[in-house]
């Protein structure tokens, strides 16, 4: 049986809503997302199914995101989907069915990732900015951000092979807010709903996310330029 | 130069990018920028993260592998 790590997201719990795929137009929609789930409680294949075509795509873009690999992330993809088929009686509909399998997905990534140690995070706290004494940036990198981007510097096989592997050593609790914000475009408030933290712990985690995939990038691109 | 320290622009830069800085602290992180081009250059690196890695790791799910899905789930359904 499924027993969620301390620092992981619960899947019963409610949520507020995520925007789903523009299908969940109300109750009257036989075709919305809570509909499809009460029928699929019932016991009507067909509707699981469709829940299933509709999220596919988006489950598998995240658990990519998490993991890298096509083959991993198909692994957490089945693993997703049995679980949401094993614990749809679960869910009682307080949130979103979107939200609920954003929920369900990222745990799947998390044990997945902890299960396999070749994903592990591996720091990258010496991209992060350091400073003097005085309060001054202490080391002026070469910017990306400028004309010689590292879109211009870097192919763009390798670009994409940095960028994931920046995501995936990324430390846990700042990879969960990163992938959710920035890359599924959450937004702050709903992130903190599927991680069940706080907004301001979305905001400090996000804004280190992001210190540390700058400088990872910054390596790439002044080893490659 | 601006009454910012380098540190202090760079515990305000979610902030600052996020424009939910109050309005004080936000026109002093801009002249700080004025100020100070390693922390302009800093910062343009720092927005451009979001959208480039969200580039470069979008993945649309193979026809093969949303198959394989459904045929796994067929098999655990029975």
């Amino acid at each position: 049986m499924f027993t969620p790590p301390s620092n992981s997201v619960s899947d019963s719990q409610g949520l507020n809503a995520l925007a789903s795929n523009g299908h969940t137009t109300g109750p009257a929609d036989l075709n919305a997302d809570e509909a499809l789930v009460e029928r699929a409680k019932a016991g009507d294949s067909a509707a699981f199914d469709t829940l299933v075509g509709r999220y596919s795509g988006k489950v598998f873009r995240l658990a990519t995101r998490f993991v890298g690999t096509a083959a991993d992330a198909e692994e957490i993809l089945q693993d997703t989907f049995l679980r949401v088929y094993r614990k749809l009686d679960s869910f009682r509909g307080d949130s979103k069915f979107s939200t609920w399998l954003y929920r369900v997905a990222t745990n799947c990534a998390l044990m997945h990732i902890r299960k396999n140690k070749r994903h592990r995070a591996e720091s990258l706290d010496q991209g992060l900015p350091e400073f003097t004494d005085e309060g001054y940036l202490a080391r002026h990198d070469i910017d990306y951000g400028r004309p010689a981007r590292a879109d211009e510097i870097l192919e763009r096989a390798e670009l994409a092979r940095e960028a994931l592997l920046g995501v995936q050593g990324l430390p846990e609790i700042y990879k969960t807010v990163f992938v959710l914000r920035d890359l599924e475009e959450l937004s702050t408030e709903e992130t903190a709903k599927v991680l069940d933290i706080e907004s301001g712990t979305v905001r400090q985690r996000l804004h280190r996310a992001r210190l540390m995939l700058r400088g990872h990038l910054q390596r790439a691109v002044g080893e490659a330029a | 130069m601006s009454g910012c320290s380098c540190k202090e622009a760079f515990d305000l830069l979610l902030g600052y990018v996020e424009n939910t800085l109050p309005k004080g602290e936000r026109a002093d992180l801009k002249q700080h920028f004025v100020d100070c081009p390693p922390c302009l250059d800093f910062l343009k690196s720092y927005q451009a993260v979001p959208q480039l890695v969200r580039d470069c790791t979008k993945a649309d799910i193979p026809k093969a592998v949303a198959e394989r899905l459904m045929s796994f789930l067929a098999k655990k359904k029975a």
